[in-house]
């Protein structure tokens, strides 16, 4: 049955986006020319027509579909401003991808496992405290989460800051591009201040 | 009276205080000791913490240091932290402003922030 897996992802891709609009009127001729066929007996010419129409309808899109690559779902551009860098990041759709990208951004690397922890002062040795594999990991894990939830937040921050400057760009009757617009006039003014 | 022009390098000083801020605040990190590690310090804020024969990568600098210890480190640069100092060591014939050097303690523990 490997080959029906095959067919089915094949297809699949080939109806995402915009192709599902082509799904559905192949759906809805082949509806048609099962109508046609039925009241055949009662309307013979407008039956033939409606048949051979959504034949001649099916078969070329079909045709169509198995021919043209396949295309992926439109997906809305998305920006990320961070201080005077703007970082475009196509695709970006969740929470998580957005803090891989800060993440990145900022270079923020996990630490290594510390082999003990200080009571005191770092620069006194005797203030050292051994900890275990098990401890020092737990903490590296803690990190991680703790860095994650800050990066995430600063997303949302982020990306209120461009909804309201699109918002703010929209009611002024500028066009999408004012942010970058806005964003190249501040880099400027940075740079000459 | 003219008034004294400020160094390059204080003008560079006094702008890099300003000029660096990131929404993000690094994370701080504290009282912990690492040993025979490479870390990257970018994006974190060590307090009391000790290096001890680390390698210590920098490349945004966006980092900071609080009564740190170092013994037998070695710091490897990259990226801004690297074009920086290159700048700074243009000029390291000139003198450096107290706001651009380390904080060092008597105890030997390291401030930069």
């Amino acid at each position: 049955m490997s080959w029906l897996a095959t067919l089915t992802k094949s297809v699949s891709a080939k109806i995402e986006g915009k192709n599902v609009a082509v799904a559905i009127l192949v759906g809805f001729s082949a509806f048609a020319v099962w109508i046609g066929l039925g009241s055949y007996a009662g309307h013979p010419i407008l039956s033939t027509v409606l048949t051979v129409t959504g034949l001649a309808i099916v078969v070329v899109v079909t045709v169509a579909l198995l021919l043209i690559k396949p295309q992926p779902s439109e997906i809305s551009e998305k920006a990320l401003v961070i201080k005077r860098d703007l970082f475009w990041a196509e695709g970006m759709q969740t929470s998580q991808e957005i803090v891989e990208i800060l993440r990145e951004a900022h270079n923020i690397r996990d630490l290594p496992e510390p082999v003990a922890i200080v009571k005191g002062s770092a620069t006194n040795p005797a203030d050292y405290h051994p900890i275990s594999s098990a401890d020092a990991a737990q903490l590296v894990r803690t990190d991680h989460d703790q860095i994650n939830q800050m990066l995430s937040q600063e997303g949302a921050r982020i990306i209120g800051s461009i909804s309201a400057s699109r918002m703010a760009a929209l009611r002024s009757g500028k066009d999408a591009s004012a942010l970058s617009t806005t964003a190249s006039a501040a880099h400027d003014k940075d740079v000459k201040g | 009276m003219a008034e004294e022009k400020p160094s390059f390098l204080q003008i560079l000083a006094g702008r890099s205080s300003a000029g660096t801020g990131l929404l993000f605040d690094p994370f701080l990190i504290t009282d912990r000791v690492y040993k025979d590690q490479q870390l990257n310090l970018d994006g974190y804020t060590f307090k009391n913490c000790a290096f001890i024969n680390c390698h210590l990568a920098i490349s945004n600098a966006n980092f900071s240091l609080d009564k740190c210890y170092f013994q037998n480190s070695r710091v490897f640069l990259s990226g801004n932290a690297l074009k920086t100092v290159k700048l700074t060591a243009l000029f390291a014939r000139m003198e450096i402003p107290d706001s651009m050097r380390a904080q060092l303690d008597p105890d030997n523990a390291v401030t930069i922030i």
